[in-house]
């Protein structure tokens, strides 16, 4: 089933990045301009795409839908870590690299079972080592929020 | 001989050699943390070597690489759970032994068969990749095209899993390589007007996004309760014996396996595509075959531990000379290693031992101290081993993903890498889980821009005639290696007929 649907993706995918591809520019005089190798790739996934995907339906009819549709949803947690960077990048420049980071540490910890204070101390002792070490000794510029740090 | 000792010295001065002791301390600490791999490690180290000199920082990466690789026996022989992929060949023999309580034997002769190994890839690295340089000054485009051609297809079929699988993974690393500005006619090709993305994806953020950010969000996917579990688990069998006492015993009646291990292991490390996992496995296979007590393996046989012990750590050497004589990688390791050799001036390929040959001696120096202080650093981590089971990876994982957030904004100070970060995290995540293998996108996105660069120039040059890609001896034989690559699946089915149990199942090979 899973097999399925990663073979219908990418045959759309495909489909997408040929589509995308035709509108690149053309060198008069060349046999192959950029869109050769994008086409290529293209073809490859759509051809990739379909045999995934008939494979997978063979399967279906041969073992039964009943066998092969093992789809188990993971847990709602799973979107926790991309909402957090999602965050950092929208909210660091406004309250601060650190107190960001601080946030998303103890989110995360609290969320997998950790008690509150240990989280805190966690959290607070791994901004600073981030914050010194790529803040100050490797000089990156992370943003400064209105706390000053 | 000027250049040599120049080399030498770059390492042999208090500023590298501190770096390569954090590094191995950084390299144990992780690879011995079950679900944080020894790629993950490499990953995670680059944005802080970006400060150091071009030695210090490949010396940093030479180092935590080796150690996380022996680093993952640890939890294998304490816990059953193979610390990095490396290790699951045989964790069962490593794991009957500690629960035996001879945990301390058996890694102290891993240790030892490590140090060895790694050492045996080395020489070989050292012999082998200065006169494989001056062979490959001949190459031209046609060569270059058919090496990028044999790493990927060695990628594919090579692989583990399904190969219909790893070449749709393989498709996505090479769409990853495509943008950016085409390299022969200066078309933009899917940059979506974001000016960033003018000078093509960056390596490091799509490496992070790939093997950190990636395990991060697979251990928020398990329910709550259940990756609690896996921590409480954690207990320890007494364990009573010497580190090295029973060492020297076991090298004297396995030392032809050691040999063969180290030789055999850097052998594969260097054929592009394969690295150390694959290498453990071949050769544990390899060994079990030509024992004379085959029905012990899997209970707490030392013989296959030392085969596959010495065979990984000979692979992360061995993968280094296709990584410094062609540019293409062996692993993903040298996959992350290249693209920071480019960064730090020291552009891979044969003229690397004339341009640079201080800094590849240097290089060559790094990885014998690599090895060398394993023995030491490997003991304590050995005696102290039960810091690792109470480090639940649920405090370490928030921590990890603030580091993939930092390191993925300082390698050009800008969000959009931690957006590609994000991104490739979700699609290594989503491909994954539907059992695609990962390391086929890493070597298409690294040699993408050398497949097409190579072919565009060869088309240029014979004037569209593909005849010409067959035509210079070399290139055939390179055509034909790439033929042979592609019939690997059907030539392990009929192997797998004839001699049964001989190879692995490769569904077991992932696990």
């Amino acid at each position: 089933m899973k097999d399925l649907l990663f073979g219908l993706i990418f045959i759309a995918l495909g489909l997408a990045v040929w589509l995308m591809a035709r509108e690149f520019p053309v060198v008069p005089g060349m046999q192959y301009g950029a869109d050769f190798f994008p086409t290529l790739i293209a073809i490859g996934m759509a051809g990739g795409g379909a045999v995934l995907s008939f494979n997978a339906l063979r399967q279906l009819r041969t073992e039964g839908a009943g066998k092969t549709a093992g789809f188990s949803l993971p847990s709602m947690a799973l979107l926790l870590p991309c909402a957090s960077v999602v965050a950092y990048i929208y909210l660091s420049e406004v309250i601060g690299a650190a107190p960001m980071m601080l946030l998303i540490m103890l989110t995360l910890l609290i969320q997998r079972g950790v008690r509150l204070m240990p989280s805190l101390v966690i959290s607070c002792v791994a901004t600073a080592i981030i914050s010194l070490s790529f803040g100050h000794l490797l000089k990156v510029p992370l943003p400064v929020g209105p706390l000053g740090f | 001989m000027n250049e040599l000792l120049d080399g030498i010295l770059l390492v042999f001065n208090f500023q590298t050699l501190l770096v390569i002791l954090l590094a191995a301390l950084f390299g144990v600490f992780v690879g011995a943390i079950p679900g944080l791999s020894a790629t993950m490690a490499v990953a995670l180290l680059v944005p802080i070597t970006f400060a150091m000199d071009p030695t210090a920082a490949i010396a940093a990466i030479i180092t935590t690489a080796a150690m996380a690789i022996f680093a993952g026996d640890i939890p294998g022989t304490y816990l059953n759970i193979p610390g990095t992929p490396a290790s699951a060949a045989y964790v069962a023999d490593s794991a009957a032994l500690g629960r035996a309580g001879r945990a301390r034997e058996a890694l102290g002769l891993n240790v030892t068969c490590s140090v060895i190994g790694g050492l045996t890839g080395t020489l070989v690295l050292v012999m082998i990749a200065p006169s494989l340089a001056e062979f490959a000054l001949n190459f031209s485009s046609f060569e270059y095209f058919w090496l990028a051609v044999l790493g990927l297809g060695s990628a594919v079929f090579i692989s583990t899993g399904s190969a219909v699988k790893g070449f749709l993974s393989l498709m996505v690393g090479l769409l990853l390589a495509t943008v950016g500005l085409d390299m022969v006619t200066g078309a933009p090709r899917f940059t979506f007007d974001v000016p960033d993305l003018m000078g093509g994806i960056n390596f490091i953020p799509v490496m992070i996004g790939f093997f950190a950010m990636y395990e991060v969000m697979k251990l928020y996917s398990m329910p709550r309760d259940k990756a609690n579990g896996q921590d409480a688990t954690q207990t320890i069998a007494p364990q009573h014996g010497s580190v090295f006492g029973m060492v020297p015993t076991h090298l004297k009646r396995y030392w032809k396996n050691v040999i063969r291990g180290s030789s055999l292991g850097a052998f594969i490390g260097a054929l592009p595509g394969a690295g150390a996992d694959i290498a453990a496995w071949i050769c544990y296979a390899v060994s079990k075959k030509r024992s004379k007590t085959p029905e012990a393996y899997g209970k707490g046989h030392v013989e296959g531990l030392v085969d596959a012990g010495s065979a990984n750590n000979a692979a992360v050497a061995g993968a280094w000379v296709p990584a410094l004589v062609f540019g293409i990688p062996g692993d993903s390791i040298t996959a992350i290693v290249i693209g920071v050799l480019y960064m730090k001036g020291m552009n891979p390929g044969p003229t690397i031992f004339m341009d640079n040959s201080a800094m590849a001696y240097g290089l060559f120096t790094a990885f014998f101290v690599a090895n060398l202080i394993l023995l030491p650093i490997g003991y304590l981590a050995i005696r102290s081993a039960h810091i690792f089971a109470v480090t639940p990876t649920r405090v370490l994982m928030p921590i990890i993903l603030c580091f993939c957030i930092v390191g993925a904004f300082a390698i050009n100070n800008s969000l959009t890498d931690v957006w590609i970060m994000l991104v490739c995290g979700i699609v290594a995540y989503l491909i994954a889980n539907a059992d695609f293998p990962i390391a086929p996108a890493i070597l298409g996105l690294v040699l993408g821009n050398i497949l097409e660069t190579n072919f565009m120039t060869s088309m240029i040059k014979a004037d569209g005639n593909l005849l010409a890609f067959v035509e210079r001896p070399i290139s055939i034989g390179l055509a034909l290696l790439v033929l042979l690559v592609a019939l690997f699946p059907v030539l392990a089915k009929y192997w797998r007929m004839r001699y049964p149990r001989a190879l692995p199942s490769p569904k077991e090979a992932i696990e």
